[in-house]
C-alpha cells in the first residue's frame, strides 16, 4: 500500500504525538482523531500503520475495521466451509482476534453500528470476548488497541462510547489570519499561506511518485522508531508516586468527569508522556498534558478545548467565583467569547458538562425535561404546557439557560426513557430500509430473507453421510415445493439459482455435478435485521424577519433552541433548519445529527425583511416530504421559532384559510409541530399563541423560559 | 450511444468530464441541475471517448504497472492482461450494501460448500468511473461505505464470514437536483469539481437540441457516423493531453495564488487547493501547452471551489466568489 510517510505529515504535532502514545503504551487504549472533510485523518491513520508494521507488531497483527463490517466477522463465527465439509463446528476467527497483541484501525468510527461499537469496547475492557452464536460457544483472549478517525462534523459517539476511548485529539484547523495590515497578522497570515504551499508541493511530489517520496522520510523513519522502542523500555520503569496520584485525583475532582475510566486512563497516558520525553519520572506538566488528552471528551459536550492547568486546586476556587457571576452573563456574543477564551473557568466546564448530563438524567427520573404529558408521540394539544418541573442540578448550572437541556417533545414512556437515549435509542426494523446488522428467526413468515444467515443455518445443520461424493438427494427442492417457501425465494436472488437447479433436477436428479451440497429446510430461515436510527428528524423553522431583531430576543431564542438541541444530542435526533424572512424561506441545513452545524447555522443567522409565516410553513412541509421519500417511517417534528406576526400571505389565499390548509397537511402527513412563541415584554399580541391553537400544536413560550432564569 | 461530441452548449459539464478522463487525479465531477438537461446523456456518451489501457482480466481490473495496487488474486498468480477501455460503472440509488461491496458467492456456497468472494460495484469501479445518478438519495449507510472506499481507495469487506480485500479507485461522477435534498459535506467535498447545468435558454439551440435528438432516435448508428470525425478529433485531443500531462509544470508562485485564494475563500480541508492544481494542469495540457497559466488556475478554482464554502442560505452574505477569483489570479 502506498501511505504517505508518518513524519513527512505537516504540523498536527499534538495529533501524532497521540498516535505515537498509543505505539508507547498500548495500555491507553485507544486514539481517535477528530477533524474536518479533508484535514488528513485518514493520511495520518494509513501512515501510523504503516510506521507500526515491522518491530512494533506483525502486518497480520494490524487490522483494518472497516465500516460494513458484520458481528460475525468482528468477533468469529462457525465456519462455514468446514460445517459443510466435514461437519465439525470450527470457530473461525475474527477481527478482534486477529488483532489480539496488535493494533486495530477505525476510520470513520461513528459510523459503525451500534452492536459493533459494543462489542468492540466490551471486549476491549474484558480483554477477552465472547462467541455464542449459531451452537457454539467460545471464549478467547483478546488483548488490542486501537486507533480511530472520525469526522467531527458528523453525528458524534454517544457518551457512553466516548468514555471507553483513551485520548481524542483534533486536528489542526487551517489557520485563519487576514493579513489586515497588523503586522503580528500579517505573519501569521505568510505562515499559513507557506505552510498550504509546502503541504501542496509534497502531497504533488508523493502521488507522482510515491516510492522515492517515502524514501526520502526513511531515515525520520528509523529514528522514530528508535525512539518509541526506547520509550517502550523506559515505561516499564515509570512508577507513579503518592503525589502523583494526589494530583490526577484533584484533576479529575475538578473536571467532574463521570466513573473512573478518565484517571486510569490519565496515568497511563501520563506515563507514555514522561518515558516520550526520556524520563522515568513523571512530572505535573506530563499530567496536565494528559488531561488535554484523556478529559476533553469524558467531560463537556464534545469537543471544546479547555485549559487544564486551570483546573487545578487554584482553579477549583476560581472557577466557584466565576460561577457566581455567571448569572450576569446574558448576551449571547459575550458568553461564545467565553467559552473560545481558552482561560475557561470551571464553572463553565461544569456548565458543558451538564449540557450533555442533563438530558441524560432520563435516568434519574428526567428533572431537567418539561414536558407534552401527551404519551403518544403524534397526540398534539392545544393546551398550553404543564407548569414545568425545574431541577435543582449540581453546581447551580442551570441557573443559566445554556446548561440545561430541554425537551418538547414526549419520549415516549419512562420505561423506554431510561433505556433510551444516545444511539441506544436506534430502532430494530423489519422495514425494507436500513441496514443489515444480523439475522432473526422469523416469527411470521419470512419477509425479507438473509441469505447468508439462511445458508448459515443450514450449513450448520449439514451432515455430510458420506464425505463430499456421496450420491445424496438435493433436499432443498424437495423442501421448497410448498408454495409459501417457493414464494418468499422468489422475492429473492435465489430464484434464478434454483430455477436453474430445478430445471436440471426434475430429469437428472442425480446428475453430480449440479447436485446442491446444502439442504435448505423451513427452520433455517433467517430474517434480515436491520437498524434505522430510532432518533425523530426535527425541523426548526426560524423566523428571521426584522421583527425578531431585537438583539436581546435572538440571543434568549438562540439558547432556547440551543438547549432542545442539547436534549436532541442525546436522543440521538436529526435536526435541519429552515429560515423564512423577506419573501422566501430557505434551508439552511439539511439534515444531520451534527448539533454543532446547527449551533453554526443559527449563529451565523442574520435577521431582516418582511415575514412570510405561512410560506415558511408551507415550504416545511414540502421539506418533510421529499425527506420522507429517502426515509420510510421516520418521527417528524416541526418547531416554529417565530412571534407569528406574518406579513406576507402568498396567492392571495385567507390567512385564515392557509392555517387551516396546513393543519391538514400536518394530519396527512403525521408531522408533529411545537411554536415556540418568542414574544416577550408586556405589549403582548398574542399572535403565536393564536396560531399554535388554530393548528392545534402543543405551545411553548419563550417568555417563560426568561422568567425562571 | 449519442456521441458526446453532438451535446449542443453545456460546456463546462463536458470540460469537466474530459478533464477528468484525461487526469483522474482530478477527483470527479457533481453535475448538479434540474432534469432533462443532459446530465446522463453527457456521462454515459463519455465511455465512447475513453482510451485503451492495459488491464488484468482479475474482477478489479487491476494495472498491471502497479502491483502494489493489486488484489488478492492478481497476486495469487499469473492473470491475463489485455487492452480495455474504461468504462462507465453504475451506482443505482437502490443499490444494497452487498451489491456495493461484494458479499459470499452463493452459487459456489451452495452447490460446491465453498466460500468465494463475488465481487460488488466497488470492484468494478477500480480504474473506472463510480456513476451515481440522484447521489443525493442515496441512503446513509451506503454513502458511509462509499466515503470509506473513497477515502483510502480500497475496499475492505468484513462480511458475513467474507474477508476480502480490494483496490477500489474510482472517479467519482455524480448528478444530483438540489431541490431534491442535500447531500452530506463530506460527499460534496469527494467530488474534485462542481458543475452546473442548466437548460439551454437559446432558442435557436433548443431547435438544435430537438433537431438531432429526433435524427439520433430514427437512425442511432447513421447519426453516430456523422459526428465520427468530432469524435475521433476529440480522442486525438485527450489523448495528446494524456501525454503532455506529464510535461506540465507549475511555479512556486502558482502554488502560493491558489493558497491565498483558497483562504480567502475559507474552503475546510486540502482537497480544494490539490483539485485546482491538477485541474489547472490538465487544462493546460488539453490546451495544447505545458506552461500553466493564470486562466488555468482562474478556471480551474471556479470549478473546484463552489461546493466547498459554506453558503448562506438566502444569498445575502455570500462570498463574492467571482470577485475573489478576478482578484486571486487574473489582476495579482
Amino acid at each position: 500500500m502506498r501511505s504517505y510517510p508518518f513524519s513527512a505529515v505537516p504540523g498536527n504535532e499534538k495529533a501524532k504525538t497521540a498516535l505515537l502514545l498509543l505505539c508507547i503504551n498500548p495500555n491507553i487504549g485507544s486514539v481517535l482523531l477528530l477533524g474536518k472533510k479533508g484535514s488528513g485523518k485518514t493520511t495520518l491513520l494509513q501512515s501510523i500503520k504503516e510506521l507500526i508494521v515491522g518491530e512494533l507488531a506483525d502486518r497480520s497483527k494490524c487490522v483494518d475495521l472497516p465500516t460494513n463490517v458484520t458481528l460475525d466477522r468482528l468477533l468469529g463465527g462457525v465456519s462455514f466451509e468446514s460445517a459443510i465439509r466435514t461437519g465439525e463446528k470450527k470457530v473461525e476467527r475474527g477481527l478482534l482476534s486477529l488483532a489480539n497483541g496488535g493494533f486495530l484501525f477505525v476510520d470513520h468510527i461513528n459510523l459503525l453500528p451500534d452492536p459493533i461499537l459494543n462489542n468492540l469496547f466490551l471486549s476491549q475492557e474484558n480483554r477477552f470476548l465472547m462467541l455464542e452464536r449459531e451452537g457454539i460457544a467460545h471464549r478467547e483472549d483478546s488483548c488490542f488497541s486501537f486507533f480511530a478517525a472520525m469526522n467531527g462534523e458528523d453525528p458524534a459517539l454517544s457518551g457512553v462510547h466516548l468514555d471507553h476511548i483513551g485520548i481524542s485529539v483534533f486536528l489542526d484547523e487551517e489557520e485563519i489570519a487576514e493579513d489586515d495590515g497588523v503586522e503580528s497578522n500579517r505573519e501569521k497570515a505568510d505562515s499559513a499561506l507557506r505552510m498550504k504551499v509546502e503541504r501542496m508541493k509534497s502531497m504533488m511530489d508523493f502521488e507522482r511518485d510515491s516510492h522515492t517520496f517515502q524514501m526520502r522520510y526513511e531515515d525520520d523513519k528509523a529514528a522514530l522508531k528508535m525512539r518509541i522502542a526506547s520509550a517502550k523500555k523506559l515505561l516499564a520503569h515509570i512508577r507513579m508516586t503518592e503525589e502523583d496520584f494526589a494530583f490526577v485525583a484533584d484533576l479529575i475532582e475538578a473536571s467532574a468527569c463521570p466513573g473512573h475510566r478518565g484517571e486510569i486512563v490519565l496515568c497511563e497516558v501520563a506515563k507514555a508522556i514522561a518515558a516520550y520525553r526520556g524520563r522515568d519520572f513523571v512530572l505535573e506538566s506530563d499530567v496536565i498534558e494528559a488531561a488535554e488528552y484523556t478529559l476533553p471528551h469524558r467531560m463537556n459536550h464534545p469537543f471544546k478545548t479547555v485549559d487544564f492547568t486551570n483546573l487545578s486546586a487554584e482553579g477549583r476556587k476560581e472557577g466557584e467565583r466565576a460561577e457566581d457571576s455567571g448569572e450576569d452573563v446574558q448576551d449571547f456574543a459575550q458568553e461564545r467569547e467565553q467559552c473560545g477564551d481558552s482561560r475557561q473557568s470551571l464553572a463553565e466546564t461544569v456548565e458543558e458538562r451538564s449540557f450533555r448530563t442533563g438530558g441524560d438524567s432520563d435516568e434519574s427520573g428526567g428533572a431537567n425535561d418539561f414536558e407534552d404529558d401527551s404519551p403518544g408521540y403524534g397526540k398534539k394539544s392545544s393546551s398550553p404546557n404543564p407548569a414545568p418541573r425545574h431541577s435543582v442540578g449540581e453546581g447551580g448550572s442551570d441557573e443559566d439557560g445554556e446548561g440545561q437541556s430541554i425537551s418538547i417533545f414526549s419520549r415516549g414512556t419512562k420505561k423506554e426513557k431510561s433505556l433510551g437515549y444516545g444511539r441506544r435509542r436506534r430502532l430494530v426494523s423489519h422495514l425494507d430500509r436500513g441496514r443489515e446488522v444480523g439475522s432473526l428467526i422469523p416469527r411470521n413468515g419470512v419477509q425479507d430473507l438473509s441469505l447468508m444467515a439462511t445458508l448459515r443455518a443450514a450449513a450448520m445443520d449439514h451432515r455430510p453421510l458420506h464425505g463430499l461424493n456421496s450420491p445424496e438427494p438435493p433436499g432443498m427442492m424437495g423442501f421448497l415445493k410448498s408454495s409459501k417457501e417457493v414464494e418468499i425465494i422468489e422475492s429473492t436472488g435465489l430464484k434464478s439459482l434454483l430455477n436453474s437447479s430445478e430445471r436440471e433436477n426434475e430429469r437428472n436428479f442425480y446428475e453430480p455435478q449440479s447436485r446442491p451440497l446444502l439442504r435448505i429446510k423451513a427452520e433455517h430461515l433467517r430474517e434480515k435485521k436491520k437498524e434505522t436510527t430510532g432518533g425523530a428528524r426535527i425541523l426548526f423553522l426560524v423566523d428571521g424577519s426584522a421583527s425578531m431583531g431585537a438583539r436581546r430576543r435572538m440571543s434568549l431564542v438562540r439558547r432556547v433552541v440551543f438547549s432542545i438541541l442539547g436534549d436532541s444530542y442525546v436522543h440521538r435526533d436529526f435536526v435541519a433548519v429552515m429560515i423564512f424572512k423577506g419573501q422566501d424561506a430557505r434551508t439552511a441545513l439539511p439534515f444531520t445529527r451534527s448539533m454543532e452545524r446547527a449551533r453554526k447555522c443559527l449563529e451565523a443567522l442574520r435577521t431582516g425583511g418582511r415575514t412570510p409565516l405561512i410560506l415558511g410553513l408551507r415550504e416545511a412541509l414540502r421539506f418533510l416530504k421529499l425527506d420522507a421519500l429517502k426515509n420510510k417511517n421516520p418521527r417528524y417534528e416541526l418547531v416554529l421559532v417565530s412571534d407569528g406576526k406574518n406579513n406576507v400571505l402568498p396567492d392571495h389565499m385567507d390567512f385564515e384559510e392557509s392555517l387551516a390548509d396546513i393543519r391538514r397537511r400536518l394530519d396527512a402527513e403525521k408531522v408533529g409541530m411545537t411554536v415556540i412563541d418568542t414574544e416577550s415584554g408586556f405589549m403582548r399580541l398574542g399572535y403565536a399563541k393564536k396560531i399554535s391553537e388554530k393548528l392545534g400544536t402543543s405551545y411553548f413560550s419563550i417568555d417563560k423560559w426568561e422568567s425562571w432564569m | 450511444m449519442y456521441p458526446f461530441t453532438a451535446i449542443v452548449g453545456q460546456e463546462e459539464m463536458k470540460r469537466a468530464l474530459v478533464l477528468n478522463v484525461i487526469n483522474p487525479a482530478i477527483g470527479g465531477v457533481l453535475i448538479q441541475g434540474e432534469r432533462g438537461t443532459g446530465k446522463s446523456t453527457a456521462v454515459r456518451a463519455l465511455a465512447e471517448l475513453m482510451g485503451e489501457r492495459q488491464t488484468k482480466c482479475c474482477p478489479c481490473g487491476c494495472d498491471p504497472e502497479s502491483p502494489d495496487l493489486w488484489c488478492p488474486e492478481c497476486r495469487a498468480g499469473e492473470v491475463r492482461v489485455e487492452d480495455r477501455k474504461m468504462k462507465v460503472v453504475n451506482l443505482p440509488i437502490s443499490t444494497t450494501l452487498d451489491r456495493l461491496v461484494g458479499s459470499m458467492d452463493i452459487e459456489s456456497a451452495i452447490l460446491e460448500g465453498k466460500k468465494k468472494f463475488e465481487p460488488g460495484i466497488l470492484a468494478s469501479a477500480n480504474r473506472n468511473i463510480l456513476y451515481v445518478d440522484e447521489v443525493n438519495l442515496l441512503e446513509d449507510h451506503i454513502v458511509d461505505v462509499l466515503l470509506d472506499a473513497a477515502a483510502s481507495g480500497e475496499n475492505t469487506v468484513e462480511r458475513e464470514g467474507i474477508s476480502y480485500r480490494h483496490p477500489s479507485r474510482f472517479i467519482l461522477v455524480g448528478t444530483m437536483n438540489p431541490e431534491e435534498g442535500d447531500l452530506r459535506p463530506q460527499l460534496l467535498d469527494r467530488f474534485g469539481l462542481m458543475v452546473e447545468v442548466r437548460a439551454e435558454k437559446d432558442r435557436e439551440r433548443r431547435v438544435e437540441i430537438m433537431r438531432r435528438r429526433l435524427s439520433y432516435e430514427a437512425d442511432p448508428v447513421g447519426f453516430f457516423a456523422d459526428f465520427e470525425k468530432e469524435q475521433a478529433a476529440l480522442k486525438a485531443k485527450m489523448e495528446q493531453a494524456r501525454v503532455r500531462l506529464k510535461e506540465v509544470v507549475y511555479s512556486e508562485e502558482h502554488l502560493l495564488k491558489i493558497a491565498r485564494f483558497v483562504t480567502s475563500v475559507r474552503a475546510d480541508g486540502h482537497r480544494a487547493d490539490l483539485s485546482i492544481l491538477k485541474t489547472a494542469m490538465t487544462n493546460a495540457a488539453f490546451e495544447g501547452r505545458s506552461a500553466l497559466e493564470d486562466e488555468d488556475l482562474y478556471y480551474s478554482a471556479s470549478l473546484a471551489i463552489p461546493h466547498r464554502i459554506p453558503r448562506d442560505p438566502f444569498g445575502e452574505h455570500n462570498l463574492d466568489t467571482e470577485t475573489l477569483l478576478r482578484e486571486c489570479f487574473i489582476d495579482a
